[in-house]
C-alpha cells in the first residue's frame, strides 16, 4: 500500500513555527535566510495554509534573489491558480518572465493559469515558449500542449507528442525530476486510450513521481483521478485521502473525492466540492460536478447555473459544455442544445466524449432511447471512443438490443479493457446461456433455468393480472411484451442494473425491460418479490406514459403506492425513523423531493423518501382523484416542469402544496408523531425487559400501551409481534392469531411472523388464516416444499381450486425427489378444478415416471371414463 | 437396459425371492426360506452433545424404520452407539472398534444363501486413503479394518453405507464384487459436518423417496433421496455445498455422484432393497390366472420400459400417444390384478 512519506518535521505545528522563523519581527531568533522563508512558504502551501503562503510568497517573490526568486515566485503562482486568482496569475507570470532578466521559467505556470480561463491559443503560446527555452519544466510543458492538442480533437498530433515521452523515460528515467515523471505519466495515461496497456506504464510513472518528491500532491490527485476514471474508486479513495490527509483544503483533491463519493453512493459529495470551491471559487470542474448532480435530481434549472458558472470561467470546459448541453436537452430547450452542441463540437469537431457523457446523463435519468442515440453519435464521430462504445452496448442492452449490446461491449472492452462496467456486463451476458425465456400474452421472462419453472407459476398471473389493473387506472398499456429479467444473484441484478455489483435496489425498470431480484437473491425477509414486480411494472406504465419524462419522485411514489393498491399490506408503512425525521425537518418537501431520492444527506432518508413520495401519491389520489395523477402525467409528457404540472393537474403552486402535504401528514399522523417523540420507544422497551425477564403480563400491558401509541407500526420488532409471542407462551392462541394478522397484513416481508400465523391457525382450525399467510409467505419466499404441499391441501380443503393448482404446480417445479407423487397431486387439483385434459396430462406424467403407481393409475381410468360412465 | 428393467420387475414380482438375480447373473434358485437382510447401525462418537444426540437419534431412526416400516425382525438388527444406555428399548450396544468386529464376526455364520448385510455408519470420520477412519469411542476403525470385517460376507450382497463426513476415501477400500458402497462424501477432503445421514435415514423413516411408487425404497431411491435433498439443503441455506456422496455397486471402486441408467453405477443399487418383500410373489400364488396376468403386466411394464429407452429419437406426438396407450393397458390390468387377488380368499 502506498503511504505518504512525510518531511521528519510536519504538520501544522511546524508550518508555524517555519513561517515564524520566517517573520523577521521575531526578535528572539536569529533571522532566517530567504531560502528558509520559501522552504517555509512551500511547506504552507503543500498544506493548504494558503492564507499564510500566499503572503509569504508575494514578498520573497520581489525580495529574494537568484535561485530562491525564482522558487518563490514559482510557489506564488501556484498558490495563486490553486485558489482561483488565475488572473492575478497570468499578470505575475507574465511580469516575473519579462525580467530583467527575460526567462522562459514561469512560462509554465502561464500557460495553466490561462488554460483555466479557457485562453487555449494564448495558453499554446506560454508552453511553447518553456518547451523552445528549454525552461526546467518544458516536459510538462510539452504534455500540457500534447493535452490542448488532444482537447481539440487533433489526435494524431497528441499522440506524436504523448508518444515522445516514451523514449524520454527510457533513455533518462534516472534523472528526471517528479514533475517530468508526472509528465511522463501523464503522457502515458493519454496514450492508454489507444494502447490500454499504457495505463499500467502511466500508474508505474505516478508511482515514481510521488516517490521522488512526497512533497508534490499534484501526482497523488492526479493518481487519484486515474484511478477513478478506470472505476477504481477504492484505490482512488486510499490515494485521495493520503492527499487531503496532508492538505485538507485541495480544491481538486476535494473535488475528485466528491466524485468519489458520489460514485460509490456515499453522502457528503456535495459538501466536499463546496468546500473546494470556498477555496477556489474558481474552480470550473468543481461547478461542473455539481451541475452533474442537479443533472441527476433533475433540477435543469439548477444545472443550467452551475455549468454556466463553470463555462464563465473556462468558456472551453468540455464537461462544463456537456452538461449545460444535456441540461438544456432534458429541460425542453433543443434550440439552446443545438447552440451548446454547436460550441462544443466547434472547439472539437470529433468529441466523441462530449457524447458519451450526454449518453450517461440520459441513462441516468431513465432515457434509455436517446442515451443509445447519443453513444451511436460519439462512436461514430470517433471510434476511438471507448466511453461511447460502452455507453452504446449498455444502453442497447436497457433498450433490448441484446446481440448488438454484445457487440458494441466487446468493441469497447477491446478499446479499454479496464472498464469494469463493460467487462462485467459482457460477464453477465455470458450467464445468460443458464436463463431460460417464458412467455405469457403480453410479457417474456427471463430466468435463472434452476428457478424458472418455480418462479413462472406465480409470474405469470401476477404479471397479466397487474397489466390488466394498471391499464385500467392509467389508461394506457405499455408495448408488449414487457420483459422482466430475474437474477437469482443481486450481484448479477446489480451489474445488470449500473454495471457494477453492489447496488441496493431491488428491481430497475428500464421502460417496458425490468429486472429484479429473484426471491433467492436475498435473505428471507429481506423483501417482497411480488410487491417488487408490481413496483416495477408500474415505472413501465409511468416511463411510457410520459416518454420518460416523468420526474425520479413522482415515478417511485405511484409504483410505492400501486404497490399498496395491488395487495393488502404491500408496499412501505409508516416507522418510527420515518416520523422522527419528518418531525425533524430531516426530509425534503414535496418540490424537493428529487433530492432526496438523487443525494441523501443521510442513509436512511433514502428509504424515507420512497415511502414520503407514496404519501404524496396517496394524498393526491384521496384528495383530487385518480384523474389528476393521470392528469400530472400528461403534464409530464407534455414536457411542463413540476411547478407547471402542479399548478394545471391541481390548481396550486409548489410551496401551498407543499404547506398542505405537510399539514396532511402531520394531521394524519399526529399521534404517532407525538408517540415517537414520546412515550412508544420507552414502552417498547419496557415491554422488551420485561419479556427477557419473564414477566409476561407486565410486558404485555407495556405492548399494549405501545401498540395503542402507535398502531400503524407494524415492523419486525412492533408490539404485535411481541403481544403474539406473550400469547402463545400463555396459550391464548386467539389473541396471539388476532396480533399475527394485523402484523402480517401489513408487513409485506414478514417471513416468520405468517409461518407462525399458519402454525396457530392450523391449531385453531382456521383453514382460511392459515391458507392467507402461506400465501402471503410465498411472496416473500418460495422455496420450501413442505409449505407449498401444505397451502395446496389448505387450499383443496377451501375449494380454492385455482391456488390449489398453483401450489401443486410450484411443488412439481421444486422437482421433489418424490416426483410422482407431485405430479399425481397436481393431477388431481386439475380435476377438482374441472380441467381434466391438464389432469390427464399430469397423471400421464407421473405415471411415465412411475408405471406401477396404483393411484395414478386409477385416476388416469377415471379420468378416460365417459361423463357419467364406469371408470 | 431392457434386460436390467425385466430383472427389475421380475424382483418386484417375487421380492427378495429374486434378490440373486442380478448378483448371481443367472436364474434364481428357489430359496428354503425367504432371505433376510441382517442389519448394523453404528453411530460413532459425537464429541460435542449436540452431534451425540443427532447421531443417536439417526441410528434409532433407522432401527426403527427397519423393524416397524421395513419388516426386518428385531433379532436381525443391530444398533452400536456411542451411549447405548440412553434408551434400553433399542437394545443398543458400545460401538467401539472391537463391538463392530464381534458383531460382524458373529453375524457371518448365520446368515443363510440369498441373505444381506446392511451396514450404516453415521457420524465424524478422518483421516485419508486406505488409512480414513470412522470415528468411534476408543480405536477408530479404518476403511481398511472395515474391508477386512467384511472379508467373509463374500457370498452375500453387502451394502455398506459410510455416511460419516470425510468418508469418501472408503470407496476404493470397501468396492468389491456383489456390494453396493455409498459414501456420503467424495473424498476424505470433503471434512465438514455431513447432513447426507440425516436424508438417507429419512429416505426410510418417512414418505418420499419411492420415486417409482412400487411401495418400496431401493438403495439407489434412497441414495437419490439423499443427495438431492442434500443439495436443496445448502441451497436453500445459501451455502456452498461441501459434501458430495457417492455410489458404486460395480465394484471397481470408482463412484458415481449420479448413479442410474446412464451412469456406470447403479444397476444393483436399482434393485437393493432392504427388508422383506410386500408383494405376494407370483410363483407362490398358485392362481393360473393371476400368474397370467401377472405375466401379462410383466410384458406391458416392458414395453414401456423400451418405449422410454427410445424416447430420445422417437416424435413427442407419437411417443406420446404410444405411452398413454401402455400405461392405460398397464393400469387396467393393474386393476385387474388388483381385483383378482381381492377376491381370493
Amino acid at each position: 500500500m502506498r503511504r505518504l512519506t512525510r518531511l521528519a518535521l510536519s504538520g501544522a505545528s511546524v508550518i508555524a513555527t517555519l513561517l515564524v522563523l520566517g517573520t523577521p519581527a521575531c526578535a528572539m531568533q536569529q533571522a532566517p535566510d530567504d531560502a528558509t522563508r520559501v522552504a517555509a512558504a512551500e511547506l504552507a502551501l503543500e498544506h493548504g495554509k494558503y492564507g499564510d503562503a500566499v503572503p509569504s510568497l508575494t514578498t520573497l517573490a520581489s525580495s529574494a534573489t537568484g535561485a530562491t526568486l525564482v522558487r518563490a515566485r514559482r510557489a506564488l503562482l501556484r498558490a495563486l491558480e490553486e485558489t482561483g486568482r488565475y488572473d492575478d496569475a497570468e499578470s505575475r507570470a507574465r511580469s516575473f518572465g519579462a525580467g530583467p532578466p527575460p526567462t522562459a521559467e514561469y512560462d509554465k505556470l502561464l500557460g495553466d493559469a490561462l488554460r483555466a480561463r479557457g485562453r487555449l491559443a494564448a495558453a499554446d503560446s506560454a508552453y511553447a515558449r518553456a518547451i523552445a527555452q528549454g525552461s526546467s519544466d518544458s516536459l510538462p510543458a510539452l504534455v500540457a500542449q500534447g493535452m490542448l492538442r488532444l482537447d481539440a480533437g487533433d489526435r494524431a498530433a497528441a499522440m506524436r507528442i504523448f508518444d515522445r515521452f516514451i523514449d524520454i523515460y527510457n533513455t533518462r528515467k534516472a534523472k528526471l525530476t517528479a514533475r517530468e515523471l508526472f509528465a511522463v505519466a501523464a503522457a502515458c495515461r493519454a496514450l492508454g486510450g489507444e494502447q490500454p496497456q499504457l495505463f499500467k506504464d502511466a500508474l508505474k510513472a505516478y508511482d515514481q513521481a510521488i516517490a521522488r518528491d512526497t512533497h508534490d500532491l499534484d501526482a497523488r490527485v492526479a493518481l487519484g483521478e486515474m484511478f477513478l476514471e478506470k472505476y477504481n474508486s477504492a484505490d482512488a479513495k486510499t490515494t485521495l485521502a493520503e492527499v487531503l490527509a496532508v492538505n485538507p483544503s485541495h480544491p481538486r483533491a476535494l473535488v475528485a473525492m466528491a466524485r468519489r463519493a458520489y460514485f460509490d453512493g456515499d453522502t457528503g459529495a456535495t459538501a466536499l466540492a463546496q468546500r473546494a470551491l470556498a477555496v477556489n471559487p474558481a474552480l470550473a470542474d468543481a461547478h461542473v460536478f455539481l451541475a452533474t448532480i442537479r443533472l441527476d435530481a433533475e433540477d435543469w434549472p439548477g444545472a443550467t447555473d452551475q455549468a454556466k458558472r463553470a463555462l464563465a470561467i473556462d468558456p472551453t470546459s468540455r464537461a462544463a459544455l456537456a452538461s449545460l448541453a444535456a441540461a438544456h436537452y432534458f429541460g425542453g430547450d433543443r434550440a439552446a442544445f443545438e447552440l451548446t452542441k454547436g460550441a462544443a463540437l466547434a472547439r472539437n469537431a470529433r468529441d466523441g466524449d462530449f457524447f458519451a457523457t450526454l449518453a450517461g446523463f440520459s441513462a441516468r435519468n431513465r432515457y434509455y432511447r436517446q442515451a443509445v442515440e447519443f453513444a451511436h453519435q460519439g462512436a461514430a464521430l470517433d471510434p476511438k471512443s471507448w466511453r461511447s462504445l460502452g455507453a452504446l452496448g449498455m444502453n442497447q442492452l436497457r433498450t433490448g438490443q441484446s446481440d448488438s449490446a454484445r457487440a458494441s461491449l466487446r468493441e469497447a472492452f477491446k478499446g479499454d479493457p479496464y472498464d469494469v462496467w463493460v467487462k462485467n456486463t459482457l460477464d453477465l451476458l455470458d450467464t445468460y446461456k443458464d436463463y431460460t425465456t417464458l412467455r405469457t400474452p403480453r410479457f417474456e421472462f427471463l430466468v435463472d433455468s434452476k428457478e424458472s419453472a418455480l418462479l413462472s407459476v406465480y409470474l405469470g398471473e401476477i404479471a397479466e393480472e397487474a397489466y390488466d389493473k394498471l391499464s385500467a387506472r392509467y389508461g394506457y398499456s405499455p408495448k408488449t411484451p414487457v420483459k422482466l429479467e430475474v437474477y437469482r444473484s443481486h450481484a448479477d441484478f446489480s451489474v445488470r442494473t449500473t454495471g457494477l455489483a453492489g447496488l441496493g435496489a431491488l428491481g430497475v425498470s428500464f421502460g417496458n425491460i425490468l429486472a429484479m431480484d429473484s426471491p433467492g437473491a436475498r435473505k428471507i425477509g429481506e423483501f417482497n418479490w411480488g410487491s417488487t414486480f408490481w413496483h416495477e411494472l408500474t415505472h413501465a406504465f409511468t416511463l411510457g406514459m410520459t416518454d420518460h419524462r416523468v420526474p425520479r419522485w413522482f415515478s417511485e411514489g405511484l409504483s410505492v403506492h400501486e404497490e399498496r393498491r395491488a395487495r393488502t399490506g404491500w408496499g412501505a408503512t409508516v416507522t418510527p425513523g420515518f416520523l422522527e425525521a419528518y418531525a425533524a425537518g430531516k426530509l425534503p418537501p414535496v418540490s424537493k423531493l428529487n433530492d432526496g431520492f438523487m443525494h441523501p444527506t443521510f442513509p436512511e432518508e433514502i428509504f424515507y423518501v420512497y415511502y414520503e413520495a407514496s404519501l404524496v401519491c396517496e394524498m393526491i389520489e384521496q384528495q383530487y382523484g385518480l384523474r389528476a395523477l393521470v392528469e400530472m402525467l400528461n403534464g409530464y409528457k407534455a414536457g411542463l416542469s413540476t411547478p407547471d404540472v402542479f399548478q394545471r393537474a391541481l390548481k396550486t403552486d409548489l410551496a401551498t402544496f407543499d404547506s398542505k402535504f405537510d399539514q396532511y401528514v402531520k394531521t394524519r399522523f399526529a399521534k404517532p408523531i407525538a408517540a415517537v417523540g414520546g412515550a412508544f420507544p420507552a414502552l417498547s422497551a419496557q415491554g422488551r425487559l420485561l419479556l427477557e425477564r419473564g414477566k409476561l403480563d407486565e410486558a404485555a400491558a407495556a405492548f399494549t400501551r405501545a401498540k395503542a401509541e402507535f398502531p400503524e407500526y407494524v415492523g419486525d420488532d412492533s408490539p404485535y409481534w411481541y403481544l403474539a409471542e406473550i400469547a402463545r407462551k400463555q396459550g391464548a392462541l386467539k389473541s396471539a392469531e388476532a396480533e399475527l394478522v394485523t402484523l402480517t397484513s401489513s408487513n409485506e416481508s414478514a417471513y416468520v411472523p405468517n409461518l407462525v400465523l399458519d402454525s396457530i391457525a392450523e391449531q385453531l382450525g382456521d383453514t382460511a388464516v392459515a391458507a392467507a399467510a402461506l400465501d402471503r409467505a410465498m411472496w416473500i419466499s418460495p422455496y420450501d416444499i413442505a409449505l407449498h404441499q401444505r397451502l395446496a391441501a389448505l387450499a383443496g380443503a377451501t375449494k380454492d381450486t385455482k391456488r390449489a393448482v398453483r401450489e401443486r404446480r410450484a411443488v412439481v417445479a421444486l422437482e421433489p425427489t418424490d416426483r410422482a407423487e407431485a405430479l399425481y397431486q397436481l393431477a388431481l387439483a386439475y380435476r377438482a378444478a374441472g380441467d381434466a385434459a391438464s389432469a390427464k396430462r399430469e397423471v400421464l406424467r407421473a405415471l411415465e415416471a412411475a408405471p406401477s403407481f396404483e393411484r395414478a393409475q386409477e385416476l388416469l381410468l377415471a379420468l378416460r371414463a365417459p361423463p357419467g360412465g364406469k371408470p | 437396459m431392457t434386460m436390467m428393467f425385466a430383472a427389475a420387475i421380475g424382483l418386484r414380482l417375487a421380492g427378495a425371492v429374486m434378490l440373486a438375480s442380478p448378483y448371481g447373473g443367472g436364474p434364481p434358485a428357489a430359496p428354503q426360506s425367504p432371505p433376510r437382510t441382517f442389519i448394523v447401525v453404528v453411530t460413532g462418537v459425537g464429541g460435542d452433545p449436540k452431534f451425540a444426540d443427532q447421531f443417536y437419534q439417526l441410528g434409532a431412526s433407522m432401527t426403527d424404520a427397519a423393524t416397524k416400516r421395513l419388516g426386518v425382525p428385531d433379532s436381525l438388527v443391530t444398533f452400536l452407539t456411542e451411549t447405548p444406555a440412553r434408551d434400553p428399548s433399542h437394545r443398543a450396544r458400545a460401538s467401539t472398534k472391537d463391538e463392530i468386529e464381534r458383531t460382524l464376526v458373529a453375524l457371518s455364520p448365520r446368515m443363510q444363501a440369498g441373505d444381506q448385510l446392511f451396514v450404516l455408519l453415521i457420524g465424524h470420520g478422518s483421516g485419508q486413503g486406505a488409512d480414513s477412519r470412522f470415528n468411534t469411542p476408543g480405536p477408530d476403525p479404518s476403511a481398511a479394518d472395515f474391508a477386512r470385517m467384511l472379508a467373509g460376507f463374500a457370498s452375500h450382497p453387502v451394502f455398506f453405507i459410510d455416511a460419516s463426513s470425510a468418508s469418501g476415501d472408503f470407496m476404493p477400500v470397501l468396492a468389491a464384487p456383489n456390494r453396493v458402497v455409498i459414501t456420503a462424501t467424495k473424498s476424505a477432503v470433503e471434512r465438514n459436518e455431513s447432513i447426507f445421514a440425516r436424508y438417507f435415514v429419512a429416505a426410510f423413516a418417512a414418505d418420499g423417496a419411492d420415486a417409482d411408487k412400487d411401495g418400496r425404497v431401493s438403495l439407489l431411491e434412497a441414495f437419490d433421496y439423499a443427495r438431492t435433498e442434500v443439495a436443496r439443503a445448502y441451497e436453500s441455506d445459501n451455502k456452498l455445498q461441501s459434501e458430495h456422496a457417492m455410489l458404486d455397486d460395480d465394484g471397481d471402486g470408482v463412484g458415481s455422484a449420479q448413479p442410474g441408467a446412464k451412469a456406470k453405477d447403479g444397476a444393483r443399487a436399482r434393485v437393493a432393497f432392504v427388508g422383506a418383500p410386500r408383494v405376494v410373489a407370483a410363483s407362490l400364488s398358485g392362481d393360473p390366472r393371476l400368474n397370467a396376468l401377472y405375466a401379462e403386466r410383466q410384458t406391458i411394464e416392458a414395453k414401456i420400459d423400451a418405449l422410454k429407452s427410445r424416447k430420445a429419437e422417437t416424435d413427442s406426438v407419437a411417443y406420446a400417444r404410444a405411452m398413454e396407450t401402455l400405461l392405460v393397458d398397464l393400469a387396467t390390468k393393474s386393476r385387474e390384478i388388483r381385483q383378482r387377488e381381492g377376491a381370493k380368499p
